[in-house]
């Protein structure tokens, strides 16, 4: 497949995938990442995948299958092939592989392969059909930390900048030389150098010195880090003249990896799987450690998120950590850290028909808000129908909200 | 007077203006509706206030949902709704904590606390706004002053649904037809609004509302509506204050302080100047190049029925199509002749027509009549028909009679659509829009009427568009806020009217049926239905297949035309007369006997007794839902065998659902996970200390199954509402929603040791407690084994067909199928449960991840069904579940692969059961022709 096919992979962080993309042509695949969602892509989703899925699967599937037909028709001697996600949960996520070959099915294009991206073996689908090695995870693993250190430090950078558009030209800059650099050689020392330098190039960018108000978002994962899946979430809180706090993608994957450390004892899961996905994970969380001590971070380790929502005594626990199917507890865990760290104010992305969200999304607002009793929480509800007008009306009201518990808390500190 | 405060309040459906002085008084206030033309109708209130306030010095504020560009463009201060409100609230109505305020499409409540607001919108798709009310009144044929008015005079209120005027119009319906007094229907069409109002935004809130302040104009000029509020809310103090309407406007005044000072003459000049609004919305292809094209299209759709006149004293055939909101009557001869015809609304009072008819028939030699739609069993009734007939049938006649070769019948008509696809004469496949009556007649219809259009009006506007606007898909509210957003950006009302055309089609084809391509819908297509008549739909229908299709002259007329030919062929061969079936009650409904293998409803344990005080530590009350309905026999079993007594909560009824209502946390979950609050109270109300309900992740495993979830729903809901349920707590009770590891035997027995309310007891005691509760796993699903087995021997030996009504195990639920097993029996068939089968077959080829426990049993029962000529299938869908999202698909490719048609019936809240009767009648139709052949 690696010399016949050309791989088209959907979008969800354009930051992150630019990377990710680069690493999967520096392993030798012809890779291309869908670079925009386009209205014709959602109503691909809309004719092929059951109306009843959710936005993430209509507008995911939707672009896949629109870009490769298209791309095949206009190539007709060049093969492709479609690269999906196998999250392995208990949420649809683990259907868009199914999902996209019955898409295609439909169109009568059985000939196109869709490989599944399997995150855990022991599924229905033939784990690591891409013969991914140890060393491409790593390097992957760095590809995200780098992204997650551009976006967090564009998102602090860009409210406040004095020229505007010099953080947003910074991040082409710095995605530009990443890719020129490669990931064939990376090991533990040119990232740490690639960071300290990503900090160096940002704090020299000109800034106002005045403090925003601060509005956090999480949501669902298309929903929280693809801007054309949510209206351009980020840019329609800067223009209210607020300051977007967004998570780290890391988290998301080291949560979806940490279940069996959790469920070990909750539900009695094997403790080899424990033994293994912590190695896994201890050895992100020590880099996530000193991307905190260059960058001045406070990002927390996924056993810190952990702690947030399920106490020792768990009789009063906001979630339990066997709740790990969609972003489970890790959305619960996010808004209590997001509002211990000065950012009450925070917006879930929610897409329609998302069952996880709103058991969990909709179901920890409340016990949320009676511990934290100055925060606010709004979830803004995602849809192909759903309208801008309406979604923004509520954001610019929560952002009134922001700044006024902004400007009252800045004149008593 | 020196200077004044001014606020406008810009809403979906009006503006309202006032003028304040320092003091806070009010010297001027006007509320009109804008009729969506926002710029002129602000251009006039200005102008007037201006000739009143000439040469003062302002400050003005904007709000509401049609400011938010406005404010922009005129460079005018913004201040959102809620704030608006909270300031006025605070400076007028200061003792308020609660603030419930609807407009004409949102629906807020505020929670106004010392030191900060908390508020809840409603969701983009809700109904309990003014809109919704006005919608409801239309089926009245009244409006939103006229229902206020027949409310006062009702005695008492029914039951419809609230979560959105789609399903409260399907409770409705019925209540018209079968005469319940517009009065009572006027009065529970506010409570229902009230209920959605303080179910959806109030969230476990409303023992905290004290003084609680309604606001908005349709609080403040309908006063029924406030009266059910107050009944709604008996413990709070329910005010609605003078000038409610203004109250936005009001705040949007005091904000103004904040802003520059200005004067309404300079307004009134940047009104003026305003460049137009930016065009932001996608645009569609135009329907008609020019005049001549659409001259051309009319002629070319005329498909014509031959009409005659009668002869003296000669059989004729007549058909009657009493649908939803329309009665229609056909009158054909021997030669299959149309000689009489007649089409009208029947506003509600369908024996009124019935007997109109009968004076027109009189003298008439009518040799046999069918009847069709709603008013079927009516019209028998009433001696008009002989004979009766659903009406998917009468359709499929009708559309044969033009064109043998049918492949797909479209019908559109006020609330309903059908889409029939027929496959060597017979149907294949029915669907109707049970969820969702966003692609219909009265859906246009609702647009039309408040920009004072009439049908004709409006379909002439739409095929003169030049560039038609793209508004998208799926709910009515949505489809608002797509025009609220065009009106905005001034598009002309033709392209608006195009664009709705469009999305009609759009509906009906993506949403309602989920098409892929034209290609889907075959190559002989008629459409009918009223709805058709307009040229604009059926342009964009054409436009959007890319197919000519025939619409016949009649196309309101077909229902009622395909009952005549009925009529004329049961005329001419008696034994096509359906039969009624009798003996139904013995044939065999798993539904019933799993539900009573379930819960044992006559012994002791169900119905606690009175003379028994009750001891509170040694109960332990199961709510029945969710997974409930799978795990209850093992939990009953091992907690009954350490000497606890163990309390179901009471099977769901039509209570159970509202007991619950104000603390369901979300619109978008199921309707069986939303009843789970109800149970919970339930239990709660009977004393229950103990609640169990514990989170399980992995379920048992079917066969070969290498992941065996829960749904995220059933997993981490009943957590969630624990979260949600102050009562639970404030009424002393625990409730236990900790995670077991259900899947692995060894492991959750050492979880339940651990437990305090377990570990007191001896060690073997609760060793054999737990070898029981596997047992009685074991044998529930046995017993549901054998169930099945006796059902297939039952319809082997008396030549009865069976279906498979598959869902999930919650579905057994009276309350969530809606008796739709016992509605199936009455048809004559015998109804069997996925599980009593599924063990018998293996799974097979699988697309989709077999990963979900309950799912893994639709597969392997769609399997079974495929693999035996006298069983069908049909699954049972609870709206909103996306994981069926996944299943239909595949029991649909299992079933379609063998041939079997496949059907699924959609639930909700609404117990309308009659789309699901069509549904069934007309598979059951199609099965008998198919037999036949």
């Amino acid at each position: 497949m690696k010399s016949t096919h050309t791989l088209i992979a959907p979008q969800m962080s354009p930051i992150h995938f630019r990377l990710l993309e680069q690493l999967f042509r520096d392993i030798g695949f012809k890779f291309e990442i869908i670079k925009k969602v386009t209205p014709d892509a959602i109503n691909c989703g809309l004719r092929c995948i059951n109306n009843d899925m959710c936005y993430p699967a209509i507008l995911t599937a939707g672009s896949v299958v629109e870009e490769t037909l298209r791309r095949d028709a206009d190539n007709p001697d060049q093969n492709y092939a479609i690269i999906m996600t196998q999250t392995g949960g208990g949420c649809r996520a683990s259907q868009y592989v199914s999902a996209i070959r019955l898409a295609l099915q439909k169109q009568g294009r059985t000939d196109i392969p869709v490989v599944p991206l399997a995150f855990v073996p022991g599924g229905d689908e033939k784990w690591n059909q891409l013969g991914l090695k140890v060393r491409d995870l790593r390097h992957a693993l760095y590809a995200i930390l780098l992204g997650d250190v551009m976006m967090t430090y564009l998102y602090q950078t860009r409210p406040y900048e004095v020229n505007p558009g010099e953080s947003d030209g910074l991040v082409e800059n710095i995605s530009r030389q990443l890719c020129d650099i490669g990931f064939n050689d990376m090991d533990d020392d040119i990232f740490m150098d690639l960071v300290q330098t990503i900090s160096d190039k940002f704090s020299l960018v000109a800034v106002h010195a005045a403090p925003k108000p601060k509005i956090g978002i999480v949501g669902e994962i298309l929903l929280k880090y693809h801007p054309d899946a949510n209206n351009n979430l980020v840019d329609i809180i800067e223009s209210e003249d607020c300051e977007a706090v967004v998570t780290p993608i890391i988290d998301f994957f080291l949560y979806c990896s940490s279940g069996p450390i959790f469920q070990r004892k909750l539900l009695a899961r094997p403790p080899w799987q424990a033994i293994l996905t912590k190695f896994l994970v201890d050895f992100a969380e020590k880099r996530k450690t000193m991307i905190n001590e260059i960058c001045g971070f406070h990002w927390p380790s996924i056993y810190d998120l952990s702690r947030k929502v399920a106490a020792d005594d768990d009789s009063d626990e906001i979630i339990s950590l066997a709740n790990s199917m969609g972003e489970g507890w890790l959305l619960p865990a996010e808004i209590v850290d997001l509002i211990q760290h000065g950012c009450p104010h925070v917006i879930i992305a929610q897409p329609f028909a998302c069952l996880g969200n709103h058991a969990t999304g909709e179901g920890t607002r409340a016990p949320i808000t009676e511990r934290y009793w100055h925060s606010q929480i709004l979830s803004v509800n995602y849809d192909p129908g759903a309208s801008a007008t309406n979604q923004l009306n509520r954001i610019k009201l929560f952002a009134h909200d922001a700044k006024q518990y902004h400007e009252k808390h800045r004149a008593t500190p | 007077m020196n200077s004044c405060r001014v606020g406008l309040d810009i809403g979906s459906t009006t503006i309202k203006i006032v003028v304040l002085d320092a003091a806070d008084q009010i010297l001027h206030k006007r509320y009109e509706r804008h009729g969506a033309d926002v710029g002129a109708t602000l251009h006039r209130l200005i102008t007037e206030a201006e000739q009143l306030f000439d040469g003062i010095e302002i400050t003005v504020s904007m709000t509401g949902s049609g400011a938010l560009s406005l404010s922009e463009a005129l460079s005018i201060n913004f201040i959102q709704e809620v704030n608006a409100s909270e300031l006025a609230i605070r400076r007028f109505s200061p003792e308020t904590d609660t603030v419930i305020e609807l407009g004409g499409e949102d629906a807020k409540a505020i929670f106004i606390y010392p030191d900060k607001v908390g508020y809840e919108m409603n969701d983009t798709c809700a109904g309990g706004t003014g809109a919704f009310i006005d919608q409801m009144a239309s089926l009245l044929d009244t409006d939103a002053d006229g229902l206020d008015a027949l409310a006062k005079l009702a005695t008492k209120t029914h039951g419809i649904a609230s979560r959105c005027g789609v399903f409260a119009k399907s409770d409705i319906q019925p209540m018209i037809n079968s005469s319940v007094p517009q009065s009572e229907i006027a009065a529970s069409i506010f409570l229902a609004v009230a209920n959605q109002v303080i179910g959806n935004l109030m969230k476990g809130k409303k023992d905290r509302c004290h003084h609680v302040t309604l606001l908005g104009g349709p609080l403040a000029f309908t006063s029924e509506l406030r009266h059910a509020f107050r009944k709604r809310l008996p413990d709070a103090e329910v005010v609605c204050p003078e000038n409610a309407e203004f109250y936005i406007a009001l705040g949007a005044a005091l904000a103004s302080e904040k802003a520059p000072s200005t004067s309404l003459h300079k307004i009134l000049e940047s009104i003026e100047k305003a460049p137009a609004l930016k065009v932001g919305l996608p645009r569609l292809k135009r329907l008609f190049a020019d005049e001549s094209e659409r001259a051309n299209f009319r002629r070319n759709h005329k498909t014509k029925i031959v009409h005659a006149q009668v002869a003296n004293q000669e059989p004729l055939f007549l058909g009657i199509d009493a649908g939803s909101t329309t009665f229609k009557a056909a009158l054909i001869n021997e030669d299959r002749q149309i000689v009489w015809s007649h089409y009208d609304s029947n506003r509600g009072n369908i024996n009124e027509r019935i007997e109109r008819t009968k004076r027109q028939l009189t003298g008439y030699n009518i040799v046999h009549s069918v009847a069709v739609g709603y008013g079927e069993d009516r019209i028998i009734k009433s001696g008009l028909a002989n004979s009766g007939e659903v009406e998917t049938v009468a359709h499929l006649t009708a559309a044969k009679f033009l064109n043998p070769k049918v492949d797909f019948i479209l019908d559109i008509g006020g609330q309903d659509m059908k889409g029939i696809w027929v496959k060597d004469g017979v149907v294949s496949k029915v669907q109707l829009n049970e969820a969702c009556s966003s692609g219909c007649g009265s859906f246009i219809e609702t647009y039309a009427k408040p920009l004072g259009l009439t049908m004709d009006q409006f379909d002439d506007l739409a095929c003169s568009s030049t560039s038609p606007v793209g508004l998208g898909t799926r709910c009515t509210v949505f489809m608002n806020s797509g025009i609220k957003q065009a009106q905005k950006e001034g598009i002309p009302l033709s392209d608006i009217a195009a664009g709705l055309s469009y999305s009609v089609v759009h509906n009906a084809l993506y949403k309602v049926f989920r098409v892929n391509s034209a290609e889907d819908l075959g190559r002989n297509i008629v459409v009918q239905g009223g709805t058709f008549l307009n040229d604009s739909i059926l342009r964009a229908f054409e436009l959007e297949v890319g197919a000519t299709v025939i619409r016949p002259e009649i196309a309101g007329l077909m229902g009622a035309f395909g009952a005549a030919l009925l009529a004329h062929k049961r005329a001419h061969n008696p034994k096509l007369i359906p039969k009624i079936v009798s003996h139904t009650e013995e044939l065999p409904n798993l539904y019933e006997t799993k539900l009573n293998l379930l819960v044992n409803r006559h012994s002791e344990d169900y119905w606690p007794s009175h003379d028994e005080p009750l001891a509170p530590h040694n109960i332990i009350g199961i709510p029945l839902a969710l997974n409930m309905f799978e795990n209850y026999p093992f939990w009953h079993a091992f907690f009954s065998s350490l000497g606890y007594r163990v309390i179901p909560s009471q099977i769901s009824d039509k209570t159970t659902y509202q007991k619950g209502i104000d603390t369901i946390f979300s619109g978008m979950v199921c309707y069986p996970a939303k009843l789970l609050h109800g149970h919970i109270i339930d239990l709660i109300d009977r004393g229950v200390k103990r609640i169990w309900m514990p989170l399980i992740k992995w379920e048992l495993a079917e066969k070969d199954q290498k992941k065996h979830f829960n749904c995220p729903v059933v997993m981490g809901y009943p957590h969630a509402v624990k979260q949600n349920m102050p009562i639970i707590k404030a009424s002393g009770a625990t409730m236990f929603t900790d995670p077991l590891p259900y899947d692995k035997p060894r492991a959750l027995l050492k979880h339940l040791i651990a437990l305090p309310f377990v570990a007191d007891h001896d060690r073997w005691r609760i060793n054999r407690a737990f070898k029981n509760a596997q047992a009685a796993d074991r044998q529930f699903k046995q017993a549901m084994h054998n169930a099945g087995k006796t059902a297939l021997k039952y319809l082997a030996e008396h030549d009865v067909r069976g279906i498979v009504l598959a869902g999930h195990p919650y579905h057994i639920d009276p309350e969530v199928n809606h008796d739709i097993p016992k509605m199936l029996n009455s048809l004559g068939v015998a109804v069997l449960t996925e599980d009593s089968i599924a063990h018998l077959t293996e799974n097979g080829q699988l697309r989709v991840s077999n990963q979900w426990v309950y799912h893994a049993r639709l597969y392997r029962s769609a399997r079974f069904v495929a693999q035996h000529a006298n069983l069908d299938l049909i699954q049972l869908v609870s709206f909103g579940c996306g994981l069926d999202a996944v299943t239909s698909d595949q029991v649909q490719e299992i079933l379609e692969a063998a041939g079997k048609i496949y059907t699924q019936l959609k639930i909700d809240e609404m117990s309308d059961s009659r789309p699901a009767r069509i549904r069934a009648r007309t598979l059951l139709f199609a099965l008998r022709e198919l037999n036949a052949l």
